[in-house]
Protein backbone atom coordinates (compact mmCIF):
# COMPACT_ATOMS: atom_id res chain seq x y z
CA UNK A 1 0.00 0.00 0.00
CA UNK A 2 1.00 3.18 -1.08
CA UNK A 3 0.70 6.86 0.61
CA UNK A 4 1.85 9.95 0.75
CA UNK A 5 3.31 11.80 3.58
CA UNK A 6 3.60 15.63 3.82
CA UNK A 7 7.20 16.72 4.55
CA UNK A 8 8.60 19.99 5.68
CA UNK A 9 10.82 19.25 3.09
CA UNK A 10 8.75 20.30 -0.04
CA UNK A 11 10.31 22.98 -2.43
CA UNK A 12 13.78 23.38 -0.39
CA UNK A 13 16.87 22.28 -2.36
CA UNK A 14 18.99 19.26 -1.54
CA UNK A 15 21.76 22.12 0.09
CA UNK A 16 19.47 23.36 2.47
CA UNK A 17 20.69 25.13 5.75
CA UNK A 18 19.85 23.16 8.57
CA UNK A 19 18.27 25.13 11.33
CA UNK A 20 20.54 23.73 14.00
CA UNK A 21 23.46 24.71 12.05
CA UNK A 22 22.31 27.91 11.80
CA UNK A 23 21.87 28.61 15.86
CA UNK A 24 25.09 27.19 16.01
CA UNK A 25 26.99 29.58 13.75
CA UNK A 26 25.27 32.12 15.35
CA UNK A 27 26.47 31.05 18.63
CA UNK A 28 29.92 31.13 17.78
CA UNK A 29 30.05 33.89 15.19
CA UNK A 30 28.97 37.65 16.03
CA UNK A 31 26.27 37.45 13.63
CA UNK A 32 22.41 36.43 14.78
CA UNK A 33 20.22 33.49 13.59
CA UNK A 34 19.11 35.85 10.83
CA UNK A 35 22.53 36.86 9.45
CA UNK A 36 23.31 33.57 9.32
CA UNK A 37 20.34 32.70 7.06
CA UNK A 38 21.06 35.71 5.16
CA UNK A 39 24.42 35.05 4.24
CA UNK A 40 23.18 31.22 3.81
CA UNK A 41 21.66 32.98 0.70
CA UNK A 42 24.45 35.01 -0.64
CA UNK A 43 26.25 31.45 -0.34
CA UNK A 44 24.19 29.62 -2.20
CA UNK A 45 24.31 32.19 -4.70
CA UNK A 46 28.07 32.54 -5.00
CA UNK A 47 28.62 28.61 -4.56
CA UNK A 48 26.45 27.83 -7.49
CA UNK A 49 27.62 30.57 -9.75
CA UNK A 50 29.71 28.68 -12.06
CA UNK A 51 30.42 24.74 -10.70
CA UNK A 52 26.44 23.49 -8.93
CA UNK A 53 27.94 22.73 -5.93
CA UNK A 54 26.96 24.33 -3.18
CA UNK A 55 30.67 25.01 -2.54
CA UNK A 56 32.85 28.82 -3.34
CA UNK A 57 35.60 27.40 -5.52
CA UNK A 58 38.67 29.89 -6.45
CA UNK A 59 37.11 30.82 -9.58
CA UNK A 60 33.66 31.69 -8.00
CA UNK A 61 35.36 33.57 -5.00
CA UNK A 62 37.31 35.43 -7.85
CA UNK A 63 34.27 36.38 -9.76
CA UNK A 64 32.19 37.47 -6.59
CA UNK A 65 34.87 39.84 -6.07
CA UNK A 66 36.15 40.48 -9.82
CA UNK A 67 33.63 40.16 -12.42
CA UNK A 68 36.35 39.68 -14.57
CA UNK A 69 37.89 36.91 -13.27
CA UNK A 70 41.43 38.77 -12.84
CA UNK A 71 43.67 36.79 -10.87
CA UNK A 72 45.46 38.69 -8.17
CA UNK A 73 47.70 38.68 -5.07
CA UNK A 74 45.57 39.24 -2.14
CA UNK A 75 42.17 37.09 -3.45
CA UNK A 76 43.66 34.23 -3.65
CA UNK A 77 45.57 35.04 -0.05
CA UNK A 78 41.71 36.10 0.95
CA UNK A 79 40.68 32.43 -0.43
CA UNK A 80 43.50 30.41 1.47
CA UNK A 81 42.41 32.18 5.15
CA UNK A 82 38.84 31.37 4.15
CA UNK A 83 39.60 28.01 3.27
CA UNK A 84 40.09 27.08 6.59
CA UNK A 85 39.65 23.28 6.45
CA UNK A 86 42.18 23.70 3.17
CA UNK A 87 40.53 21.43 0.80
CA UNK A 88 40.42 23.97 -1.55
CA UNK A 89 36.47 25.05 -1.38
CA UNK A 90 34.82 27.50 1.03
CA UNK A 91 31.99 25.65 2.82
CA UNK A 92 29.17 27.22 4.74
CA UNK A 93 30.89 27.25 8.00
CA UNK A 94 34.07 28.62 6.66
CA UNK A 95 32.56 31.53 5.40
CA UNK A 96 30.93 32.50 8.15
CA UNK A 97 33.38 31.84 10.62
CA UNK A 98 35.47 34.04 8.10
CA UNK A 99 33.37 36.87 7.33
CA UNK A 100 32.29 36.80 11.17
CA UNK A 101 36.36 38.45 11.52
CA UNK A 102 34.89 41.23 9.66
CA UNK A 103 31.60 41.95 11.73
CA UNK A 104 32.78 45.48 13.60
CA UNK A 105 32.33 43.50 16.92
CA UNK A 106 34.42 40.72 16.15
CA UNK A 107 37.04 41.40 18.46
CA UNK A 108 40.72 43.62 17.41
CA UNK A 109 42.58 40.32 18.36
CA UNK A 110 40.71 38.15 15.22
CA UNK A 111 40.68 41.07 12.52
CA UNK A 112 44.77 41.46 13.96
CA UNK A 113 45.18 38.16 13.84
CA UNK A 114 43.75 37.40 10.13
CA UNK A 115 45.61 40.51 8.76
CA UNK A 116 48.74 39.11 9.28
CA UNK A 117 47.85 35.67 7.98
CA UNK A 118 46.71 37.56 5.26
CA UNK A 119 50.15 39.72 4.82
CA UNK A 120 52.61 36.47 5.41
CA UNK A 121 52.36 36.11 1.80
CA UNK A 122 54.37 32.77 2.03
CA UNK A 123 52.98 31.63 5.54
CA UNK A 124 56.99 31.62 7.42
CA UNK A 125 55.44 33.25 10.65
CA UNK A 126 56.97 36.85 9.42
CA UNK A 127 56.10 39.64 6.65
CA UNK A 128 59.57 39.95 5.24
CA UNK A 129 59.84 43.57 4.10
CA UNK A 130 60.70 42.27 0.49
CA UNK A 131 57.15 40.65 1.19
CA UNK A 132 55.92 44.01 1.88
CA UNK A 133 56.87 45.81 -1.25
CA UNK A 134 55.55 42.99 -3.09
CA UNK A 135 52.11 44.06 -1.65
CA UNK A 136 53.01 47.91 -2.40
CA UNK A 137 54.02 47.20 -5.89
CA UNK A 138 50.72 44.78 -6.66
CA UNK A 139 48.91 47.60 -5.51
CA UNK A 140 50.09 50.60 -7.28
CA UNK A 141 50.07 47.85 -10.18
CA UNK A 142 46.09 47.38 -10.15
CA UNK A 143 45.55 51.02 -9.24
CA UNK A 144 47.29 52.74 -11.93
CA UNK A 145 48.68 54.99 -9.42
CA UNK A 146 51.68 56.69 -10.46
CA UNK A 147 54.54 56.53 -7.24
CA UNK A 148 58.70 56.49 -8.68
CA UNK A 149 60.08 53.55 -7.15
CA UNK A 150 62.21 55.94 -4.36
CA UNK A 151 59.12 56.93 -3.16
CA UNK A 152 58.07 53.26 -2.72
CA UNK A 153 61.53 52.49 -1.14
CA UNK A 154 60.86 55.14 1.07
CA UNK A 155 57.46 54.55 2.32
CA UNK A 156 57.65 50.60 2.75
CA UNK A 157 61.79 51.43 4.77
CA UNK A 158 59.70 53.75 6.70
CA UNK A 159 56.46 51.40 7.70
CA UNK A 160 58.81 48.42 7.91
CA UNK A 161 61.49 49.92 10.30
CA UNK A 162 58.58 50.96 12.34
CA UNK A 163 57.31 48.03 12.65
CA UNK A 164 60.56 45.92 13.17
CA UNK A 165 60.94 47.28 16.88
CA UNK A 166 63.50 44.10 17.12
CA UNK A 167 65.47 44.77 14.05
CA UNK A 168 65.87 41.37 12.67
CA UNK A 169 64.27 42.18 9.28
CA UNK A 170 61.40 40.51 10.03
CA UNK A 171 57.61 41.13 11.52
CA UNK A 172 56.43 38.91 14.00
CA UNK A 173 53.06 38.28 14.90
CA UNK A 174 54.18 39.80 18.42
CA UNK A 175 55.60 43.29 16.16
CA UNK A 176 52.53 43.39 14.49
CA UNK A 177 50.23 43.20 17.13
CA UNK A 178 52.31 46.18 18.51
CA UNK A 179 52.46 48.05 15.57
CA UNK A 180 48.72 47.91 15.00
CA UNK A 181 47.96 49.46 18.42
CA UNK A 182 49.70 52.29 17.07
CA UNK A 183 48.11 52.59 13.95
CA UNK A 184 44.48 51.47 14.51
CA UNK A 185 43.88 52.32 10.83
CA UNK A 186 45.82 49.57 9.50
CA UNK A 187 43.01 47.40 9.70
CA UNK A 188 40.04 49.28 8.32
CA UNK A 189 39.60 47.02 5.83
CA UNK A 190 39.19 43.81 8.27
CA UNK A 191 35.72 45.86 9.31
CA UNK A 192 32.57 45.28 6.82
CA UNK A 193 30.06 47.82 8.52
CA UNK A 194 26.88 46.48 7.40
CA UNK A 195 27.62 43.17 8.36
CA UNK A 196 26.17 44.66 11.94
CA UNK A 197 22.47 44.83 10.50
CA UNK A 198 22.89 42.34 7.44
CA UNK A 199 18.96 41.72 7.39
CA UNK A 200 18.35 45.70 7.37
CA UNK A 201 20.62 46.44 5.08
CA UNK A 202 19.81 44.01 2.38
CA UNK A 203 16.16 43.93 2.10
CA UNK A 204 16.72 41.47 -1.02
CA UNK A 205 17.82 39.01 1.18
CA UNK A 206 14.50 37.42 1.97
CA UNK A 207 14.11 35.81 5.17
CA UNK A 208 12.69 32.64 5.03
CA UNK A 209 12.90 31.65 8.72
CA UNK A 210 13.46 27.45 9.09
CA UNK A 211 13.98 28.25 12.74
CA UNK A 212 11.35 27.85 15.02
CA UNK A 213 11.16 28.78 18.64
CA UNK A 214 11.83 25.51 19.79
CA UNK A 215 15.44 25.13 17.90
CA UNK A 216 16.63 28.60 19.70
CA UNK A 217 16.48 26.96 22.87
CA UNK A 218 19.77 26.34 23.79
CA UNK B 1 46.03 74.04 9.11
CA UNK B 2 46.34 70.06 10.19
CA UNK B 3 48.87 67.97 8.33
CA UNK B 4 47.23 65.18 6.83
CA UNK B 5 47.06 61.75 8.18
CA UNK B 6 50.34 59.83 7.48
CA UNK B 7 49.34 56.40 5.60
CA UNK B 8 51.81 54.19 5.82
CA UNK B 9 52.96 51.00 3.67
CA UNK B 10 49.85 48.67 4.83
CA UNK B 11 47.54 51.75 4.85
CA UNK B 12 48.05 51.70 0.89
CA UNK B 13 47.66 47.76 1.00
CA UNK B 14 44.66 48.38 2.92
CA UNK B 15 43.13 50.47 0.40
CA UNK B 16 43.81 47.91 -2.26
CA UNK B 17 40.73 47.21 -4.42
CA UNK B 18 40.86 43.78 -4.62
CA UNK B 19 40.74 43.15 -0.73
CA UNK B 20 37.84 44.42 -0.57
CA UNK B 21 35.42 42.33 0.35
CA UNK B 22 32.17 44.78 0.23
CA UNK B 23 32.15 43.72 -3.19
CA UNK B 24 30.31 40.52 -2.55
CA UNK B 25 27.43 42.78 -0.76
CA UNK B 26 27.34 45.76 -2.74
CA UNK B 27 28.03 47.97 -6.18
CA UNK B 28 31.38 49.06 -5.30
CA UNK B 29 31.37 52.70 -3.73
CA UNK B 30 32.83 55.39 -6.47
CA UNK B 31 36.30 56.24 -5.51
CA UNK B 32 39.28 57.90 -7.38
CA UNK B 33 43.05 58.41 -5.96
CA UNK B 34 45.55 60.23 -7.73
CA UNK B 35 49.02 61.48 -6.55
CA UNK B 36 50.34 64.77 -6.25
CA UNK B 37 53.27 66.94 -4.69
CA UNK B 38 51.81 70.28 -4.37
CA UNK B 39 51.09 71.71 -1.02
CA UNK B 40 47.95 70.34 0.75
CA UNK B 41 46.65 74.02 1.00
CA UNK B 42 46.87 74.58 -2.77
CA UNK B 43 45.36 71.08 -3.42
CA UNK B 44 42.24 71.67 -1.04
CA UNK B 45 42.24 75.19 -2.63
CA UNK B 46 41.70 73.83 -6.15
CA UNK B 47 39.16 71.08 -4.94
CA UNK B 48 37.40 74.11 -3.18
CA UNK B 49 37.76 76.23 -6.38
CA UNK B 50 36.43 73.47 -8.79
CA UNK B 51 33.51 72.35 -6.53
CA UNK B 52 32.19 75.61 -5.81
CA UNK B 53 32.55 75.52 -2.50
CA UNK B 54 34.08 75.97 0.89
CA UNK B 55 34.28 72.65 2.92
CA UNK B 56 35.63 69.45 1.53
CA UNK B 57 33.10 67.41 2.36
CA UNK B 58 30.61 69.20 -0.33
CA UNK B 59 27.47 69.40 -1.94
CA UNK B 60 26.41 71.32 -5.00
CA UNK B 61 22.86 70.81 -6.35
CA UNK B 62 23.11 69.51 -9.79
CA UNK B 63 20.43 68.72 -12.51
CA UNK B 64 19.45 65.43 -10.54
CA UNK B 65 19.17 66.36 -7.13
CA UNK B 66 22.14 67.15 -4.80
CA UNK B 67 25.54 65.58 -5.85
CA UNK B 68 27.71 65.39 -2.35
CA UNK B 69 31.53 64.56 -2.75
CA UNK B 70 34.30 63.96 -0.17
CA UNK B 71 37.95 64.22 -0.37
CA UNK B 72 40.74 63.04 1.78
CA UNK B 73 44.03 64.20 1.41
CA UNK B 74 47.22 61.70 2.82
CA UNK B 75 50.45 61.88 3.13
CA UNK B 76 52.93 59.58 1.46
CA UNK B 77 56.18 61.28 1.44
CA UNK B 78 57.45 64.78 2.54
CA UNK B 79 56.88 65.24 -1.15
CA UNK B 80 53.97 63.39 -1.74
CA UNK B 81 49.85 63.22 -1.03
CA UNK B 82 47.28 60.65 -1.83
CA UNK B 83 44.04 62.36 -2.47
CA UNK B 84 41.28 59.95 -2.31
CA UNK B 85 38.00 61.60 -3.92
CA UNK B 86 34.48 59.72 -3.50
CA UNK B 87 30.86 60.25 -3.72
CA UNK B 88 28.66 60.50 -1.26
CA UNK B 89 25.23 60.95 -2.57
CA UNK B 90 23.84 62.06 -5.50
CA UNK B 91 23.48 60.84 -8.89
CA UNK B 92 26.31 58.30 -10.10
CA UNK B 93 26.36 59.53 -13.96
CA UNK B 94 26.68 62.89 -12.68
CA UNK B 95 29.62 62.22 -10.45
CA UNK B 96 31.51 60.87 -13.02
CA UNK B 97 31.25 64.01 -15.50
CA UNK B 98 31.78 65.86 -12.54
CA UNK B 99 35.20 64.06 -12.04
CA UNK B 100 35.68 63.84 -16.20
CA UNK B 101 35.08 67.09 -16.73
CA UNK B 102 35.85 69.54 -14.05
CA UNK B 103 37.73 67.49 -11.46
CA UNK B 104 40.39 66.50 -13.98
CA UNK B 105 40.64 69.62 -15.84
CA UNK B 106 41.12 71.65 -12.49
CA UNK B 107 43.69 69.04 -10.88
CA UNK B 108 45.59 68.61 -13.94
CA UNK B 109 48.56 71.26 -12.68
CA UNK B 110 48.60 69.82 -9.38
CA UNK B 111 48.98 66.06 -10.43
CA UNK B 112 51.70 63.66 -10.58
CA UNK B 113 51.76 61.98 -14.69
CA UNK B 114 48.26 61.08 -15.39
CA UNK B 115 44.91 61.04 -13.64
CA UNK B 116 43.73 57.55 -13.52
CA UNK B 117 41.77 56.17 -16.86
CA UNK B 118 37.78 56.78 -16.05
CA UNK B 119 36.13 53.73 -14.69
CA UNK B 120 34.81 51.10 -16.61
CA UNK B 121 31.09 51.53 -15.97
CA UNK B 122 30.34 47.65 -15.88
CA UNK B 123 32.76 46.99 -13.32
CA UNK B 124 30.11 49.49 -11.06
CA UNK B 125 27.48 48.11 -10.38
Amino acid sequence: MMGCLPTKQVGRSTHSLNPREAVALAAETSFTVNEVEALYDLFRKLSNSIIKDGLIHKEEFHLALFRNKKTNLFVDRVFDLFDQKGNGVIEFDEFVRSLSVFHPDAPEEQKAGFAFKLYDLRQTGFIERHELKEMVLALLDESDLNITSDAVEMIVDRTFDQADTKGDERIDQEEWNEFVKNNPYVLRNMTLPYLKDLTMVFPSFVIHSEVSEADMVA
Amino acid sequence: MRRPKSLNAFDIIASSLSFDLSRLFEERGERMHFMSGALVADIIAKLEEIAGMVSIEATRNGQKGALAISSKVFELTRELVMVQVCKKAGNTAEYRRFCDNELKAGMRGLVVDALPPPVDPDECC
